[in-house]
């Protein structure tokens, strides 16, 4: 039953966000605020009706009706209760659904918060919200070829004796709560997309619409952030090769949004404050839009392998046609509304805040296309040479890097500079404390890679002693800023320092909690550097007793265990680690073994990983069998592999303080900025 | 007033300094490991080299390669052989050859053209205040004054003091 309602609420669903988007046209055109209301109604009925569907298929999976045909596709009988609500976004229709059911929610929360605005900027923007949200509804009624309704059951009322169980690789913590806060991120965009093109409807390309969309923004940029970085964790934990991000096709489509949605942050401040670029402002925060669709599309469509995608159908024929034909209107929008979006100030100098946010905005765009080109690639050297290819890692490290490099001087230069002209006093005041310290700094920097053996001829000398001197100077000019401000506050309100610096922050949060950020993302860059950089790998089979080596550490295989968990059995073998010949610590790598109905055995890599202050030990097994206690206690060889991860744990720490600095930034008032709420 | 005469040619010159670290990393002085490094796992984990996957397959692999690289066989040779049997796509290095050429052109090609954009929006939006009429720039937006002048002016109390 909860599979025939949930479906008859889809439909219902398409019904009402159509008349949502006839009563706000109608309202709209005609200033009949009834129609308006109404239609914001709809929105609300749209979020009621697709709750419904969710949770009609959420019971069918808790009570484990395999006569659905998504819910024998994605769980089974042993399959446990946090991992059978995860099952809901686990393959292509259910994701959609819950896809659709996060942009109602969205948009049931945004007709909330401007229930009682008193202009219609907000019912313009609600339009583009609804057109989406019919557009998925459209994805998961079970109208296009190849993709069916998650909530259909299979033909002739039968049923699966079990279900075939989520991907072993996917019944991971990390991977419960990766989707949907990555899907929180790509889908709150819709708002400050939805704003943009509404300012454009109704030609109100005033300030309002960034001001509005701003804590939106910075929300999906926030869940953005910890969404990838989750994914980032998850393939660390538990695919087994000792990183966190291989440039892999669907990762590429989480970053690309990112990279805009930070280009946007930073440019939407020059609108702000000089009331220029706004022209680009809307293009960016369309671009970000049609690239988390974008992402959807290459995840879904097939058209790229990668270890995340999940192909059905010819529904990437769909995602395509929507990013075209939304293209097509907003590129006829902003023509229309091109005089209005004049800049209607100039630039006075090219060293000033202005031109190093243009010159971000650069390499952030430079680095999203580059990302996407080289995401797309196989596909263009196919069509070309007929050849298939993959394009590898060390294509992006090679490519992406001096630009990364050159926005992380950047992320320090942004801040000190002034506004309008740089100074010949501000240039001394503000730049010669930060490059004083980083030229100080590399001197050691440079000692400990000749002393450590590191030095070499080569990219990565150079980009070491680069990363480090930017660094350097980022955090020297941010602290200095923080302790300048801090200073003045405590001495203006004869407080302590402490006080005073708390006082800076509160005084002006989005300021200073981005200030945060960028600490942060100075401490991500150290712990990609290192990581990425300086790590060692060994791989070797071992004995009963016998040991590998790696760096000042080695590992003794001591025996073989076995574990029992409700939904898998564990088997693994015991290390003893010694570091310069004496014993730290223990780790227990192993092989998790999973039996599922629909897909057989199944073995994952379940890693060990020992932090060492800042570095890492990660240990993973080669093929093992079951009763691993029996098989190392006969001598039989492990296939190993230890990485040996320098700085890796700053890569958490750094987005960790990337999360609370943009939670500062998140809570800036608005009435702080001067807006002229006027009506249209 | 201090000014930057060229600083369109500054950054280039940053640009250039960079590229030398397209050069060469480093030489990898076991064949086995760079041969190892050379190709993709054929085992279904996607874009895992031989040497990073763990699978049973990788083990076979590397072995076989240990085996025939002993017997004198080149990593040439093993690789288009290798690539030969399970398909190019299994090819985890992208020389900078033939049609790849244009894989690593065209990055550098955003980024060179996207400064050139940059720089002539700058120098069109520099250029508009030396206008007449159009160009209001003694006038400054009040938010700009209120984060940067009061600053500024506390800076200069602070000194005083």
């Amino acid at each position: 039953m909860a599979s025939e309602i949930g479906q008859a609420s889809i439909w219902l669903s398409a019904f009402s966000l159509l008349w949502a988007i006839s009563m706000l046209a109608i309202g709209l055109r005609n200033r009949n605020i009834n129609a308006i209301i109404s239609g914001r109604n709809g929105v609300v009925a749209t979020f009621c009706l697709i709750s419904i569907a969710v949770s009609g298929l959420i019971y069918g999976f808790l009570t484990d009706d395999f006569s659905m045909r998504y819910v024998a596709e994605g769980s089974s009988y042993s399959q446990p209760v946090l991992y059978k609500i995860a099952a809901l976004w686990g393959k292509m229709s259910g994701s959609l659904l819950f896809w659709l059911w996060l942009i109602a929610l969205f948009g049931t929360i945004f007709v909330w918060q401007n229930r009682h605005a008193k202009d219609s900027l907000a019912d313009y923007a609600l339009i583009p919200v609804s057109v989406v949200m019919l557009f998925f509804t459209i994805l998961v009624s079970g109208l296009i070829s190849g993709v069916y309704n998650p909530l259909s059951r299979f033909p002739n009322g039968a049923a699966m004796p079990d279900g075939a169980g989520m991907n072993p690789l996917l019944q991971t913590p990390s991977m419960a709560f990766h989707p949907p806060i990555l899907y929180v991120g790509f889908i709150s965009l819709t708002i400050p997309f939805a704003f943009a093109v509404g300012a454009l409807m109704c030609g109100r390309i005033d300030n309002d619409w960034i001001v509005r969309s701003r804590r939106w923004t910075l929300f999906s940029w926030l869940a953005l952030t910890v969404g990838i970085t989750l994914g980032g964790n998850w393939a660390y934990r538990e695919l087994g090769w000792g990183g966190y991000w291989a440039w892999d096709p669907v990762e590429n489509a989480s970053l690309m949004p990112w990279l805009l949605c930070t280009a946007y942050l930073h440019s939407v401040m020059i609108q702000e404050k000089r009331n220029m670029l706004k022209v680009w402002n809307i293009i960016l925060m369309v671009l970000a839009f049609e690239f988390t669709i974008l992402g959807t599309f290459i995840t879904r469509s097939g058209v790229i392998t990668s270890v995340h995608a999940f192909a059905e159908g010819d529904i990437g024929v769909y995602f395509l046609s929507f990013i075209l034909l939304s293209l097509f209107i907003i590129t006829g929008l902003i023509f229309f509304r091109w005089k209005k979006l004049r800049s209607l100030n100039w630039l006075e100098s090219f060293l000033s805040k202005e031109s190093v946010f243009v010159l971000n905005n650069w390499l952030l765009i430079a680095l999203t296309l580059i990302v996407l080109w080289g995401t797309l690639w196989p596909i263009i050297s196919e069509a070309v040479t007929g050849q298939k290819i993959a394009v590898p890692e060390e294509f992006f490290n090679k490519t992406v890097v001096i630009p990364g490099l050159m926005l992380l001087f950047l992320t320090g230069v942004g801040p000190i500079i002034s506004w309008r002209k740089l100074t010949v006093s501000n240039l001394k005041r503000v730049f010669s404390k930060p490059i004083i310290f980083a030229l100080v700094l590399l001197i050691p920097t440079i000692i400990y890679l000749f002393l450590s053996g590191n030095i070499v001829v080569g990219s990565r000398s150079v980009y070491t002693v680069l990363c480090v001197f930017f660094s350097v100077f980022v955090l020297v000019a941010i602290a200095d800023e923080f302790y300048r401000g801090g200073k003045l506050r405590s001495k203006r309100h004869e407080i302590s320092f402490l006080g005073g610096f708390f006082k800076l922050i509160g005084r002006n949060k989005r300021r200073y909690g981005g200030y945060i950020v960028h600490i942060g993302i100075v401490i991500v860059y150290i712990g990609i550097m290192g990581s990425k950089g300086y790590f060692l790998l060994e791989s070797k089979s071992v004995t009963n007793g016998q040991s590998i080596e790696i760096g000042k550490y080695q590992l003794t295989l001591k025996k073989g265990f076995e574990e029992s968990h409700p939904n898998f059995e564990l088997s693994g073998a015991e290390f003893d680690v010694k570091r310069n010949g004496k014993y730290v610590k223990t780790m227990h790598p192993a092989r998790g073994f999973y039996s599922q109905a629909g897909q057989g055995e199944q073995d994952t890599i379940e890693s060990a990983i020992t932090h060492f202050g800042l570095n890492d030990l990660y240990v993973a097994l080669g093929p093992l069998p079951q009763n691993a206690s029996d098989y190392v206690s006969r001598g039989e060889p492990v296939s190993v592999q230890v990485y040996h991860n320098p700085l890796i744990s700053l890569v958490w720490v750094g987005v960790t303080i990337m999360f609370v600095g943009g939670g500062v930034a998140m809570f800036e008032k608005h009435y702080k900025y001067n807006v002229k709420l006027t009506d249209a | 007033m201090h000014r930057f005469k060229h600083p369109l040619s500054f950054w280039l010159l940053c640009g250039l300094a960079v590229c030398p670290i397209y050069a060469a990393d480093q030489i990898i002085e076991d064949p086995v490991i760079e041969l190892s490094e050379s190709v993709y796992c054929p085992c279904g984990c996607v874009r895992e080299t031989i040497r990073a996957c763990v699978c049973g397959t990788a083990q076979g692999i590397t072995l076989e390669f240990q085996t025939r690289l002993q017997n004198g066989e080149t990593i040439a040779g093993i690789r288009e052989e290798y690539l030969e049997k399970y398909g190019t796509q299994f090819n985890a290095v992208m020389l900078a050859q033939g049609f790849n050429v244009v894989a690593y052109i065209i990055p550098f090609f955003i980024l060179i053209a996207g400064l050139g954009i940059v720089s002539v929006v700058i120098a069109r939006l520099k250029r508009r205040v030396k206008g007449p009429a159009k160009a209001p720039s003694t006038e400054v937006d009040l938010s700009s004054k209120f984060n940067y002048q009061q600053v500024e002016d506390e800076l200069e109390r602070y000194k005083r003091d």
